[in-house]
C-alpha cells in the first residue's frame, strides 16, 4: 500500500512540475515447473529529471504462492534510489547518493554460529559518491570518491550468545582517478588508479583478520581507426598492477587486451568480432598465467521493411577459460508505426535456454504498453528452478 | 606504423592464449560493453563481491570473490567471462 502511494506521489509530482518523467511498471505471472510455484512479480522504475537534478526510484517485488522449502519459495522486496546533481556543464561534477534495500525472506547462503543465523549478504547498502569529468583539449580526467556502508541485520535465535553490536556493518571507501592523453584522433595513452579501504565491524567471523583493502595502478594504450582493412578497428592494451593481501601472486601483474573489428558487407549486413584476453605474470613462479578470455561474434542484418527499422541480430560470446558459451538471436519487426514484434532466443551451454517473445503497442509518443512472455529452462544446479515462465503486461510512460 | 602496432598487439594477445599457463583457481571478470546493469549477479553473489562502478556497470571485487560461478549462471547477457 505504501509503495502504491509513493508511486502515485512521484507521478503527480513529476507531471505537475513539468519535468521530464519516465516510468516503467510491469506485472508478471511467475511460474516454475517441477516445484510448482506460482507468484507475482512487480517492477516499478521511474526517473525524474529537473534541470540538473536526476532522481531514480526502482522497486522490485516477488511473492510466491506457498512456502514449499527454503529455495523454492520466497518474498523479495528491493528498493533502489539514485540521486545525482550536476554542478557544472563543461567540467562535469556529479554528487550522487543511493540506497539499495533488500528485504529477502530467505537470505541466501547463511551460515550459523552458535544457533544464530548470519546472512552474509548485506540488507542495506548506502552509497555516496562525488566525481568529476573534465576535458581540456587533448587531456581528459576523471576523478572520484566513493563510500559505501553495508548493513547486515542478524536474526537471533538465542539472544545472549553474541553481542550483535560488534557485527553490524562494513564500510568500503574508494578513490578513483583516470587520466588520458590523445596523441592524435586515433591513438591515446591513459593511466588509472583505484584504491579501496575496507573496514569491518567484525563481520567476517570465519576469518576476523581478513583485510579487503586493495590498490590498482594501470597504464594503457588505445588505438581506434575507421579505415583498417575495409572496416573499423579498436585495440586497447593495458598493464594493471594489483596489490592486496587477498591476491595470489599470479593476480598482481595483469595484462588486459581488448580487440574489436567491425566490418560492413553492405548497407544491410554488418558484423563485428571482439576478443578479450587477460593474462598475468607471476614473479614468484616466473610464469605467465592466462586468467580469462572471451571471444564475441555478432552480425546484424537490416530486414527490408516499410520503415527500414526491422532487423535481426545473431551472435555468440565464448569464454574459453571459464567454459561458458552463450548463443543468441534477436528479431525486431515493426508491423506498423504503432505495433512492433520481437523474438529473442538466448542459449547458454549447460546453463539455460531463454526464449522471449513480445508485442508492443505505442499509443502515442508518451505512452506504450506491451505483452511479454519469458520462458527459461535451466540445465544448471546453480539456479533454484528447472523451468520458469514469466508473463508480463507492462507499460512505459515518458513525459517531457 | 599503425598496422605494425596492431599486428604486434594481436600477436601478443594470441600468444598469451597459447603460451600462458592456466591457474589452479578461476578468475571471473565482467565485459562492461555487454553488461546491462540488471543486477542479477549482484543479487546472487554469496560473498557480496559484485558492485556497480561509476559508469553503472557491474565489476567483480577480486579481493572478495570466491570463484563460485553463481554470477555466470544467472547473467542473462553472458557478460561474465
Amino acid at each position: 500500500m505504501k509503495k502504491n502511494l509513493l508511486s502515485i506521489f512521484i507521478i503527480f509530482t513529476a507531471v505537475y512540475s513539468s519535468a521530464s518523467f519516465w516510468n516503467q511498471s510491469r506485472f508478471s505471472l511467475y511460474n516454475s515447473h517441477d516445484i510448482e510455484v506460482y507468484g507475482f512479480e512487480n517492477n516499478f522504475l521511474s526517473e525524474f529529471m529537473l534541470n540538473r537534478l536526476n532522481i531514480q526510484v526502482q522497486m522490485n517485488s516477488l511473492v510466491t504462492e506457498e512456502d514449499y522449502d527454503d529455495y523454492n519459495s520466497n518474498i523479495t522486496n528491493e528498493l533502489r534510489t539514485l540521486s545525482t546533481y550536476q554542478l557544472a556543464e563543461n567540467s562535469k561534477f556529479i554528487l550522487g547518493y543511493n540506497v539499495d534495500y533488500y528485504d529477502y525472506d530467505k537470505t541466501q547462503d547463511n551460515f550459523i554460529i552458535n544457533g544464530i543465523d548470519f546472512p552474509i549478504k548485506p540488507l542495506v547498502k548506502n552509497n555516496l559518491y562525488l566525481y568529476t569529468q573534465n576535458q581540456w583539449q587533448n587531456i581528459s580526467l576523471l576523478a572520484g570518491l566513493r563510500g559505501r556502508r553495508s548493513g547486515i541485520d542478524y536474526k537471533f535465535d538465542y539472544q545472549d550468545v553474541i553481542n550483535s553490536a560488534e557485527a553490524e556493518y562494513y564500510d568500503e571507501f574508494y578513490k578513483d582517478l583516470a587520466l588520458a592523453y590523445n596523441l592524435n584522433s586515433e591513438l591515446s595513452l591513459y593511466s588509472t588508479f583505484e584504491n579501496k579501504t575496507f573496514y569491518s565491524s567484525n563481520v567476517n567471523f570465519n576469518d576476523p583478520g581478513r583485510n579487503h583493502d586493495y590498490t590498482h595502478y594501470g597504464v594503457g594504450v588505445n588505438y581506434t581507426s575507421k579505415s583498417f582493412l575495409g572496416g573499423k578497428i579498436s585495440e586497447d592494451f593495458q598493464y594493471l598492477n594489483k596489490e592486496s593481501q587477498q591476491y595470489e601472486s599470479y593476480q598482481r601483474h595483469n595484462f588486459i587486451n581488448n580487440l574489436r573489428y567491425n566490418y560492413s558487407f553492405n548497407p544491410y549486413l554488418s558484423s563485428y568480432i571482439s576478443y578479450f584476453s587477460h593474462f598475468s605474470y607471476d614473479k614468484t613462479d616466473k610464469e605467465y598465467y592466462r586468467l580469462a578470455n572471451m571471444l564475441r561474434l555478432q552480425a546484424r542484418f537490416n530486414i527490408p521493411s516499410y520503415n527500414y527499422k526491422a532487423f535481426v541480430i545473431a551472435g555468440s560470446r565464448i569464454s574459453f577459460e571459464n567454459l561458458s558459451r552463450i548463443y543468441f538471436a534477436y528479431l525486431e519487426y515493426p508491423l506498423t508505426n504503432s505495433i512492433s514484434l520481437s523474438l529473442e532466443d538466448r542459449y547458454s551451454h549447460n546453463v539455460y535456454n531463454t526464449i522471449i517473445s513480445a508485442i508492443e503497442y505505442k499509443l502515442n509518443s508518451n505512452f506504450l504498453f506491451y505483452l511479454e512472455n519469458n520462458n527459461t529452462q535451466s540445465f544448471s544446479s546453480f539456479t533454484t528452478f528447472d523451468f520458469k515462465n514469466t508473463f508480463t503486461l507492462g507499460s512505459r510512460m515518458l513525459f517531457r | 606504423m599503425k598496422k605494425i602496432l596492431i599486428i604486434l598487439l594481436i600477436s601478443l594477445a594470441l600468444l598469451s592464449l597459447i603460451a600462458c599457463k592456466k591457474p589452479t583457481e578461476k578468475e571471473y571478470n565482467v565485459d562492461k560493453s555487454s553488461c546491462t546493469s540488471c543486477g542479477e549477479c549482484i543479487a546472487v553473489c554469496p560473498s557480496d563481491a559484485i558492485e556497480y562502478n561509476l559508469e553503472g556497470k557491474a565489476v567483480i571485487d577480486q579481493s572478495k570473490c570466491t570463484s563460485c560461478g553463481d554470477c555466470i549462471a544467472v547473467c542473462p547477457e553472458g557478460a561474465i567471462y
